[in-house]
């Protein structure tokens, strides 16, 4: 059905962390999106793009099986992380996503907890005493998420004293705490104004030295300014969404394939 | 950044033990887990065994009463000749009708009017309805039954009429209706609201044409659950609706309802009536069963 396969991986040295393979999501036996295959390179960034309803959020979560939320959600196909089927009872839920972590539309800290606990707040569901160990990590992740410098005199502050932008760079720092391989980012944009959005764009391009990003966004200029790899979704005529074209940014951006990307990228849809 | 000891991890080194430390954790949480869910299973088993037992004695000892005739003729009195000749229910279903329907016409229109009002008005007599509404709901029905007895069948020479467990009923529904229409309303999103007054609409239409379109389905299970609720109800209307052993559609005499006609009996002196009590158990539970499910469908089609 898809016009991509695994194999056809843009031309690059490294490895896929994660591939996605055939997958379709159902939710109560309805597809939402289906029969999409691409690889997730390591310390990539790799973007989503496409109309709203083309299933870039259904395929995101189901990456780290938060889709698993909604009842009547079935999954078919395979998506592996390191080689492993992240659905199969190998990684223990829990574990998979604290190695693979996601930042949400709209800033969410846990609003009774102060910036340190928000941050500290993944070591410490899993289960982690060592305090040196939990204060660094939570230093390093704000470091990391270019916030430590304004926030490392009041951690005690609730988060919802931050602004917007500062939120959900808190929220990333709070993802980046628990080490993950994987982040995935839900328009993570989409409510902050332009200088925020503009810092959680930089901090993708620091980032994805040490950690793996996909991100799903409805600002074209976006994914061609911070992916790598880029795959454009559409939804196909029973509402499902399907890959259109996955390929590097560049090629998807300056030298589309498929008629239906160059429509999308020249504005005449979506 | 500090120079604590654990700095001289690599990230590599940090992420492994982060992991391990997951991995331990989901370890020690999957033996919990085994252990809270057995124990789990034990507790609901437990709690299951007397629904269980009330449903097998209900159904088991009732079912042979599910017959045209125990639905449709109306009770008859035992003789020494034919001691088992109890006759049906048909006057007891027509009661239920008639007197939790009546209820049910006045209740609605009174529950709607206070939810949508004080939905829209949003002040502190919202908190005073409310609170109201609630004591309401937790005082002894029997109370209702009193004041109606002192207010209507007192003064009336003692003569009980189907109307007055009406009136008793509706202090049952409007208040549960109520507090549901208020949660249907207030489950509406807000920018809904902010939308349709944005363009210059009074508050009254954007109650009428968007509000209460969007809160419908939420509002006809709350009002479905108060009926239900109500057919149940023998306190009120015991003895203020009195007893009629044919079946009537009139409100100005007696009546007799499901939940009265069994209490009748219960208390009577025939062996044969008594146990006719499964028969009507059966029929109320599959009445109360039957408007709880048709409740729910209206949430569930317009959830689609």
């Amino acid at each position: 059905m898809s016009q991509v396969d695994i194999n056809q991986v843009p031309s690059s040295t490294t490895a896929p962390v994660m591939s996605i393979d055939d997958v379709t999501v159902l939710f109560s036996a309805k597809p939402a999106v289906k029969n999409v295959s691409f690889a997730v390179e390591e310390k990539m960034v790799t973007s989503m793009i496409g109309p709203s309803g083309s299933g870039k959020t259904t395929l995101l979560r189901s990456m780290n099986r938060l889709h698993e939320m909604t009842v009547g959600a079935t999954l078919t196909g395979s998506i592996k992380l390191d080689g492993t089927d992240i659905y199969s009872s190998a990684i223990p839920l829990t574990v998979l996503r604290s190695r693979i972590g996601m930042v949400f539309q709209k800033p969410n800290p846990f609003p009774t907890m102060s910036i340190f606990d928000n941050v500290a707040s993944g070591l410490r569901f899993i289960g982690f005493k060592d305090r040196a160990f939990v204060e660094e990590a939570v230093e390093r992740a704000l470091v990391s998420a270019a916030l430590w410098d304004s926030v490392k005199d009041r951690m005690k502050n609730a988060a919802g004293t931050l602004s917007g932008g500062e939120q959900q760079r808190l929220c990333i720092a709070r993802a980046l705490a628990v080490e993950p391989e994987v982040l995935l980012m839900d328009e993570p944009t989409a409510s902050l104004d332009p200088i925020a959005t503009q810092q959680i764009e930089e901090l993708t391009q620091t980032l994805k030295e040490v950690v793996t990003i996909v991100i799903v966004t409805h600002n074209m200029q976006q994914a061609s300014r911070v992916s790598d790899n880029c795959a454009f979704l559409l939804m196909g005529e029973d509402r499902a969404g399907e890959l259109i074209e996955f390929d590097t940014t560049d090629k998807i951006f300056n030298n589309p394939k498929d008629p239906r990307t160059i429509d999308y990228i020249a504005g005449r849809f979506g | 950044m500090s120079t604590s000891t654990v700095s001289q991890l690599s990230s590599t080194e940090r992420r492994e033990r982060v992991r391990l430390q997951a991995t331990s954790t989901v370890a020690r949480r999957n033996l919990f887990s085994k252990l809270y869910l057995s124990s789990l299973a034990i507790a609901l088993a437990i709690a299951f065994i007397p629904l269980f037992s009330i449903l097998q004695n209900v159904i088991g000892n009732g079912w042979h009463y599910l017959t045209w005739g125990f639905l449709t003729q109306s009770q008859h009195l035992p003789d020494l000749m034919s001691r088992n000749a109890i006759g049906g229910i048909g006057n007891a279903l027509t009661g239920t009708a008639v007197v939790d329907g009546v209820a049910l016409l006045f209740a609605v229109p009174i529950a709607l009017l206070l939810a949508v009002a004080f939905f829209d008005l949003r002040n502190k007599w919202t908190l005073i309805v409310r609170a109201a509404m609630e004591t309401f709901i937790g005082l002894p029905s029997i109370l209702f039954g009193v004041f109606i007895y002192v207010l209507f069948v007192a003064n009336n020479h003692g003569i009980t009429e189907g109307i007055y467990g009406s009136y008793a009923l509706c202090f049952i529904i409007v208040p549960v209706s109520t507090i549901n229409c208020l949660a249907a309303l207030e489950s509406v999103p807000k920018t809904l609201i902010e939308a349709g007054l944005s363009l210059g609409s009074r508050p009254s239409r954007v109650m009428w044409r968007v509000v209460l379109p969007v809160a419908r389905p939420r509002i006809l299970t709350g009002l479905f659950l108060a009926f239900a609720r109500s057919v149940g109800e023998t306190a009120p209307i015991l003895f203020v609706i009195g007893v009629s052993l044919l079946p009537t559609y009139s409100l100005t005499t007696s009546q007799s309802t499901l939940p009265t006609l069994m209490y009748n009996y219960l208390t009577g002196s025939y062996p044969s009536q008594r146990t006719a009590c499964w028969g009507i158990a059966l029929v109320l539970m599959i009445t109360v069963l039957a408007l709880n499910l048709i409740s729910r469908i209206f949430v569930a089609r317009s959830s689609k």
